[in-house]
């Protein structure tokens, strides 16, 4: 049987996927030495540069999207934010199926529980990276003696949410490239299009919708 | 090192000093409304006199002096924060800052609770660099006694073993009481570990600007030493995580069916 393919994400929505993880993966360069003393090396004049160049293009990245792709960006934001009952029994559910294939998962809709999590680390991680930079580049050179904890507030949360976010991304990598069960997602985020079987076994309930909606658009 | 500030004449010696020896150029700055020659150390200006004026209970005037630079704490702030490993211990106790090893990140002067190590704040495209004194520590490998020591007319600055400075300041402090300096102190001997910069204070340490009880803010711990491993157990235990998942996929033979309706 010809493989049917479903439209999953829109153009604007991969084109601002790979320019956030291009700026993400500038910053996690420029930045870990921080944190890891052996990459102290990769610290620098240039790393400051380039960290500061790729920074506002994170910051900004979410904003663009919600702008740029009016239309799903609202849908996407507004479906990882929204947890249900589901969602939690899918969470529980997932570490024994992804390990050993065993076990149903509940039927998910347009994002599944996991997907949810990556989604609110990725913006709530962003806004706390936007925060607090801004505190370290801009306010810094102000800051008398005696309010410099507002300085070291700034480093504790930036250095906590960049441990939270690449946490998170190296999950999301395993499941992009390696994991059998979700490695044909990634055709999502290069074509935009998944197959019908992979939406029907991964997204049941929100292939029902693209379907009733497609049906709708249907002359009768 | 010890300043005997009872013996201190403001005269800036020790600062013009400082400039030549570690070839620091001159800072123009603001008239501070004294006689102080800056409003703050710099990171191109490592010593520098604070002058302080005041009355006293008996209505005389107050005038101190204390010439202020990086104290070479045991328990270093700086040396918590730097990133690179660039400010270190060196075996006398002095704390030193490697050039060459400095990207300027700044961590190091949000850490000092004396305020005393800063970076330059050029343009943002130029290539910034920490500052501060170093105890001249390149001439004191060489035998010789730090420029400002060098400098002082008085002899009010003082080079040496430290235990030896320390006795040395308490003779004095008893002296300067027996004198009428009923509050006179030796700072540095038991702050943030013991500093390598003595003080004998004809007056408590609030009334010359130093803090009673320094320390090193809870929060550079917290920074520095708390979420750092923190953040590397979480991301450990999600890598570990994801091995094991990889290797039991492998071993149950793990496989996305044809159709890839697997878990509907």
């Amino acid at each position: 049987m010809r493989e049917l393919w479903v439209k999953r994400f829109e153009k604007g929505v991969i084109v601002i996927h790979w320019l956030y993880a291009c700026a993400f993966l500038t910053l996690v360069i420029t930045g870990i030495g921080f944190e890891y003393k052996p990459l102290g090396f990769l610290l620098g004049p240039g790393a400051r540069l380039a960290h500061r160049i790729a920074a506002p293009v994170l910051v900004l990245a979410p904003w663009v999207y919600l702008t740029v792709c009016r239309r799903s960006g609202w849908v996407h934001l507004k479906d990882a934010f929204h947890w249900t009952r589901e969602d939690v029994r899918w969470l529980l559910a997932a570490p024994l199926h992804y390990m050993l294939g065993k076990g149903d998962m509940p039927p998910a809709g347009l994002f599944n529980a996991g997907q949810k999590l990556n989604y609110m680390t990725v913006t709530i991680t962003n806004a706390l990276f936007g925060v607090t930079g801004s505190i370290m580049w801009f306010i810094r050179p102000t800051l008398p003696l005696e309010q410099r904890d507002l300085f070291r507030w700034a480093a504790i949360v930036h250095q906590a949410s960049f441990w939270i976010a690449i946490t998170m991304f190296s999950l999301h990598i395993y499941l992009a490239l390696i994991h059998p069960f979700t490695k044909p997602a990634l055709t999502a985020m290069l074509t935009g299009y998944i197959k019908r079987s992979y939406a029907r076994g991964h997204h049941p309930r929100w292939l029902a919708d693209v379907d009733l909606a497609a049906d709708k658009q249907m002359p009768k | 090192m010890l300043v005997d500030v009872s013996d201190c004449i403001g005269c800036k010696a020790c600062e013009v000093a400082c400039k030549q020896w570690n070839r620091n150029p001159a800072e123009m700055a603001q008239w501070v409304g004294s006689y102080q020659s800056h409003p703050n150390l710099t990171a191109h200006t490592w010593t520098l006199i604070k002058f302080r004026e005041g009355v006293r209970e008996t209505g005389d005037v107050n005038w101190t002096f204390q010439k202020h630079n990086c104290m070479h704490c045991t328990e270093a702030g700086c040396v918590m924060a730097c990133p690179t490993e660039a400010l270190f211990y060196e075996p006398n106790g002095v704390v030193n800052l490697d050039f060459d090893k400095c990207i300027g990140c700044a961590y190091c002067e949000q850490a000092c609770p004396y305020d005393a190590i800063h970076v330059d704040r050029q343009l943002w495209y130029t290539d910034k660099k920490a500052g501060k004194c170093t105890l001249c520590y390149d001439r004191v490998v060489n035998g010789l006694s730090p420029a400002c020591v060098q400098a002082c007319p008085t002899d009010c600055i003082k080079y040496g073993a430290r235990d030896a400075l320390v006795q040395w300041g308490h003779e004095r402090v008893a002296v300067l009481k027996q004198r009428g300096f009923t509050r006179a102190t030796l700072y540095g001997d038991r702050e943030l570990g013991g500093l390598h910069e003595l003080y004998v204070l004809t007056d408590g340490p609030e009334a010359f600007g130093l803090p009673v009880e320094p320390v090193v803010s809870k929060r550079v711990y917290i920074w520095q030493r708390w979420v750092k491993p923190a953040g590397k157990v979480l991301l450990g235990a999600m890598l570990f995580g994801l091995l094991a998942n990889l290797i039991v996929n492998r071993f149950v033979g793990l496989s996305a069916p044809e159709g890839g309706d697997h878990d509907a």
